[in-house]
């Protein structure tokens, strides 16, 4: 049930007011980018973008959009606080992380300005629970300045298969080497672990792979420390779409689908492992 | 080496060498004309798993004979590869049902690299580059034609028997009569054995497809590996077969009744209650015609417990009678025999011949090391061997509660103190001899024979100087001492508790 018992007018002094209410689609856009605890939230006009980042290396973004709220006011342009994620997603599951179609977990999410704590009220059959999270000034988010213009390659694929390969990457590896060529292997994964080399191979003419535009031979290599929590974000999405552009930066981005049929996409960043010793 | 995998039959080849990593670290993988073998051994070298498919069993096999043109052909058609790369490739069974369509395997020499190559749905291949070691043959010599009992069943019966066992239970004994069959959990040296939960179970002989009970006799093995097979063999319910013949020598568990592979494992069992280590078989002979009289006094520090830890057989000897003594006398010579033999029979040759090709692990050239060093210390610690016995012999004062027959209790206080090899002499006391013979022999360490003594200071000095921080883990020192057939001489040594050592030695200063 929404919290519709609450007055419009009693929010006036709240700079953002978002009810949802289904909290789950909420936990589940969280959760896939919950590697880090420290969150920066950034909202607009369009919804929330929810980014974490580790290392200077690797940056997720979780976008809700606000279509997916039943309500969502703003009163200024934009606003962005810097929040514990992990004590979000605690409050956000304060009533269990099962979820039953019957009883949903309702939330509420105010935030009065700068300074001010995030104020969540969850309900759930009847239940109501009032959470306050101290928020933070954010940080300059990193901005790796991933243009669509600078794509190099781009591949469209299915989240099943790519599932089973990243679940099973050999952690024993430093790296994860992405091959992306027009030629045969199309799409080939490579880890150098202490029991060998294992390698996976997609070709562009699988029933898998939706979208394959490569206009010419990369191969860039990853710390799998860092691309190891997009595993969350690939486990709960439908489809993912890897591109690579012009300095070997990798974007993953995920589509998922919500429980009531609505999609959300979540999304990595990752910058190349270099090597430096040549130059 | 180059062979192709149907899917089918992917799921087995999976679990072989699941279950094959239960057992051993490395598998030894080899190609011949009449098919694919994949061997192991275990740390202890008590226990090798062998499964071999036939040329059917793949889509396409090409033997030894085929692979290209390399200066030595034998090291193109075998090498030896750890358990754990190979998980890698096996690692999830249901993913493998489900999406792999085939699997091509090849020894890439050039290379230097074992590639497993599966090819799953969608046109997605994944390739596995394993390093391999090359090595020699890991043979183990034995033969089921000549066992005179065989036991043969679905291994929905032996899971079910081995369910009722606890998890964490070490070893089992198998006792055969031509009327039933009885398991029930080995306890090995306890502190408390009046705690310790027992469990038996019978069986009778219309339960099993065939059963034939040619000597009556008992049988303890590690059910570790047992499982192990289990693990493999119950999905597909096959027919399970035991062959064995008597305490010490090795049981062969074989699945042999599917026309496309084959699967044997051969365990070392527990020497019969006379003797441990056949290193004791030298001693045992003057010992037992020495006819001493037995010390009436129960000197724990004495006793001689191999065989009162097993109570239960004891009675299963006197009710035989003379025939059992006879038949121990033999027994006790006879593991000996069987237990250097398994030694050779285990022999792999890696020892000096080895060459590690590209070891991917640091841990595999340090297992080459360690089973050559462990050998060693084998022959030098057979002066531990003693202590190692001594130690159960604390068990003594609560074993006489299970010994009901008044024959077995003339026979255990006797035996308490004597040699291992004294039990076979019935009620002739044989402590005191002992004794003095222990006294006489203790000193000079070189001779296994020797070794058999008590527990001296010297034997013990020994013990601490070459295993000085053994760490007090019964579980480790049992599956040594539990299944010592198989090793060199003397498998007890190396892990005793030291507590129990000492407070052997004080023992030995006050009868001194």
């Amino acid at each position: 049930m929404a919290l519709s018992t609450q007055d419009s007018d009693d929010d006036s002094h709240y700079v953002l007011v978002a009810k949802l209410d289904n909290a789950r689609n909420m936990t589940t856009m969280l959760k896939a980018i919950h590697f880090k605890d420290t969150a920066i939230v950034f909202a607009s006009e369009n919804g929330l973008k929810v980014t974490v980042e580790d290392a200077k290396c690797v940056l997720a973004n979780a976008f809700i959009q606000s279509e997916l709220f039943q309500q969502y006011q703003l009163r200024v342009e934009q606003i962005t606080f810097s929040i514990n994620l992990t004590v979000l997603m605690e409050c956000l599951n304060i009533f269990g992380a099962a979820s039953q179609p019957s009883s949903a977990t309702s939330l509420k999410m105010c935030y009065e300005g700068y300074g001010h704590p995030l104020v969540l009220m969850l309900e759930d059959s009847g239940v109501l629970t009032d959470c306050s999270i101290k928020t933070q000034e954010s940080n300059e988010t990193l901005d790796f300045n991933f243009n669509s213009a600078n794509v190099v390659n781009k591949i469209i694929i299915k989240s099943e298969c790519l599932k089973e390969a990243f679940s099973e990457l050999d952690m024993t590896s430093e790296v994860l080497e992405i091959l992306m060529s027009p030629d045969k292997p199309h799409l080939r994964l490579s880890t150098f672990g202490n029991a060998g080399t294992i390698q996976s191979d997609f070709p562009k003419d699988s029933e898998m792979v939706e979208q394959f535009l490569c206009s010419e031979r990369t191969v860039n290599r990853y710390k799998i420390v860092l691309l190891k929590p997009s595993v969350k974000a690939l486990m709960v999405s439908m489809r993912t779409s890897i591109r690579t552009d012009n300095r070997g930066f990798l974007s993953m981005q995920y589509m998922i689908k919500m429980d009531d049929g609505q999609i959300c996409f979540a999304e990595y960043f990752c910058s190349p492992d270099e090597d430096f010793d040549a130059s | 080496m180059k062979c192709i995998i149907p899917g089918a039959n992917l799921k087995i080849f999976a679990r072989a060498i699941h279950s094959l990593s239960k057992i051993g670290d490395e598998i030894y993988l080899e190609a011949l004309p009449d098919g694919l073998s994949m061997r192991t051994v275990n740390s202890s070298r008590s226990a090798y798993a062998c499964f071999k498919f036939v040329p059917t069993f793949f889509l396409k096999y090409d033997g030894p004979c085929d692979t290209q043109k390399n200066t030595n052909d034998s090291s193109v058609s075998k090498c030896k590869i750890t358990t754990k790369s190979c998980l890698t490739v096996f690692k999830s069974l249901v993913t493998l049902e489900k999406t792999v369509e085939r699997c091509r395997l090849v020894l890439d020499v050039e290379l230097d690299r074992l590639v497993f190559q599966l090819h799953c749905k969608h046109g997605i291949v994944k390739t596995y580059n394993l390093s391999f070691i090359e090595c020699e043959n890991l043979q183990a010599v034995f033969s089921k034609d000549f066992s005179p009992n065989v036991l043969v069943s679905q291994s929905r019966l032996f899971h079910d028997v081995v369910a009722n066992f606890q998890s964490g239970q070490e070893e089992i004994t198998l006792s055969v009569t031509p009327e039933r069959v009885t398991i029930r959990n080995y306890i090995d040296d306890e502190p408390e054995p009046q705690k310790v939960i027992r469990t038996e179970l019978s069986l009778m002989p219309e339960e099993f497809e065939n059963y034939r009970v040619g000597v009556d006799t008992e049988v303890t093995f590690c059910l570790k590996e047992l499982r192990a097979l289990l693990s493999f063999s119950e999905s597909s319910n096959l027919p399970l077969s035991m062959y064995f013949e008597s305490a010490g020598r090795p049981i062969i568990l074989a699945l042999d009744s599917d026309p496309s592979f084959e699967a044997n494992f051969v365990l070392a069992t527990l020497a019969d209650t006379g003797t441990q280590v056949s290193s004791s078989q030298q001693s045992v002979k003057p010992l037992v015609s020495k006819g001493a009289a037995a010390s009436k006094k129960n000197q724990p520090g004495r006793v001689k417990l191999p065989q009162t830890r097993k109570p239960p057989s004891v009675e299963a000897k006197t009710k035989k009678g003379g025939v059992s003594l006879q038949r121990k006398l033999s027994d006790t010579f006879g593991p000996k025999q069987s237990s250097s033999r398994m030694m050779s029979e285990f022999e792999s040759t890696t020892n000096g011949s080895e060459t590690v090709k590209k070891s991917n692990l640091d841990e595999s050239a340090l297992k080459e090391v360690d089973i050559a060093d462990v050998s060693t210390a084998f022959e030098e610690n057979n002066g531990t061997s003693t202590s190692c016995i001594n130690e159960q012999s604390k068990n003594l004062p609560a074993k006489p509660n299970e010994v009901t027959a008044g024959q077995i209790g003339k026979r255990l206080l006797p035996s308490a103190s004597d040699k291992p090899g004294s039990i076979v002499d019935g009620a002739s006391p044989v402590i005191p001899a002992q004794h003095t013979a222990f006294e006489k022999v203790v000193p000079t360490h070189s001779k296994p024979a020797v070794c058999e003594s008590n527990a001296s200071e010297d034997d013990e000095t020994d013990d601490d100087d070459l295993v000085p921080g053994t760490p007090p883990s019964k579980r480790f020192r049992s599956l040594f001492f539990g299944v010592s057939q198989s090793t060199t001489s003397d498998s007890q040594p190396t892990t005793h508790p030291p507590p129990v050592v000492l407070a052997e030695d004080s023992e030995d200063e006050n009868d001194d």
